[in-house]
């Protein structure tokens, strides 16, 4: 399976594990957020975004990823509930900033992942929003992506 | 006091209803069954008649709900929890309208007239604390005749 791959799987999985304020809906799927039940928020779109790739020697490349996790709350006090669900996204992503993918000497070398970016979308209430970029850059072994 | 209906009786006619972060739904249907016994009682046991042979002779019974048969008020009891609890805690109740008040709406109209169909088909009741049903304790409830 492609790294790619690999590590927006582990995303979503440690997203899921998340406790309180946990994430009642977690998804690769793209939804729309204003259909969902009311007892599905806080919910989280992952989706795997831009990413460049280079040479980095001989045999290696380097692929730096770009994963926005387009946050969703409801509620009233949406700015305490958007605080509160980031700092419990970056705690929960910094437990394994290799995303626990199985290193390869033959294939995935290197993978460190961190959150680079907050951006609060404005949203009317009771609907709030906030998408965050985790840039995950790893280094493979040339012709195995 | 045993419950019509469990999740498991949800599932088979919303299989996605676990889906929209509640997991357990048995306190809502515990309130359901309570509401469609109530429903039982008013609409059906005044008229029932524990003599059953002479409209003039009141029914003074008073109504148990453990001489019901449960397995016949399944779907109803579904119809009425998806209707009444579950889909209205899933609703944003938005002005626009949205797909659970969709549903809500459905299923309490299904709850009418599942509730409906099974009065003019006969409630099954054990007027006798016998353990069985007899036939003629699962008459049609006034079926054809005009109630006043």
């Amino acid at each position: 399976m492609s790294a790619r791959e690999n590590i927006a799987i582990d995303i979503v999985a440690q997203l899921k594990n998340m406790s309180k304020p946990g994430a009642v809906l977690v998804s690769r799927e793209f939804f729309e957020f204003e259909k969902l039940a009311i007892t599905q928020f806080p919910a989280i779109l992952v989706v795997s975004s831009d990413e460049e790739r280079e040479d980095i020697s001989m045999s290696e490349r380097q692929g730096t990823m770009q994963i926005e996790l387009r946050c969703f709350v409801r509620g009233s006090e949406l700015d305490t509930a958007r605080n509160n669900l980031i700092e419990k996204i970056e705690e929960t992503l910094e437990l394994s900033r290799d995303r626990n993918i199985t290193v390869d000497n033959t294939a995935t070398h290197y993978v460190q992942s961190s959150i680079n970016n907050i951006e609060v979308v404005e949203r009317q209430q009771p609907l709030g929003q906030f998408n965050a970029t985790l840039s995950v850059t790893y280094v493979y072994k040339r012709g195995n992506a | 006091m045993a419950n019509f209906t469990t999740d498991s009786d949800l599932e088979q006619y919303e299989p996605d209803i676990k889906n929209y972060g509640i997991q357990d739904y048995s306190d809502l249907h515990t309130l359901s069954t309570a509401d469609v016994k109530r429903d039982i009682e008013i609409e059906w046991f005044p008229r029932s008649g524990s003599n059953r042979y002479d409209i003039t002779t009141p029914n003074d019974a008073e109504f148990e709900d453990s001489l019901l048969v449960d397995s016949q008020w399944t779907r109803c009891a579904v119809y009425h929890v998806l209707g009444h609890y579950i889909y209205p805690r899933l609703s944003t109740f938005d002005p626009n309208g949205d797909v659970f008040r969709e549903k809500m709406a459905y299923y309490r109209q299904e709850y009418r007239t599942e509730f409906d169909k099974i009065l003019r088909q006969g409630v099954k009741y054990d007027f006798d604390s016998s353990g069985t049903i007899e036939r003629s304790e699962k008459r049609p409830t006034h079926f054809n005749r005009l109630v006043r």
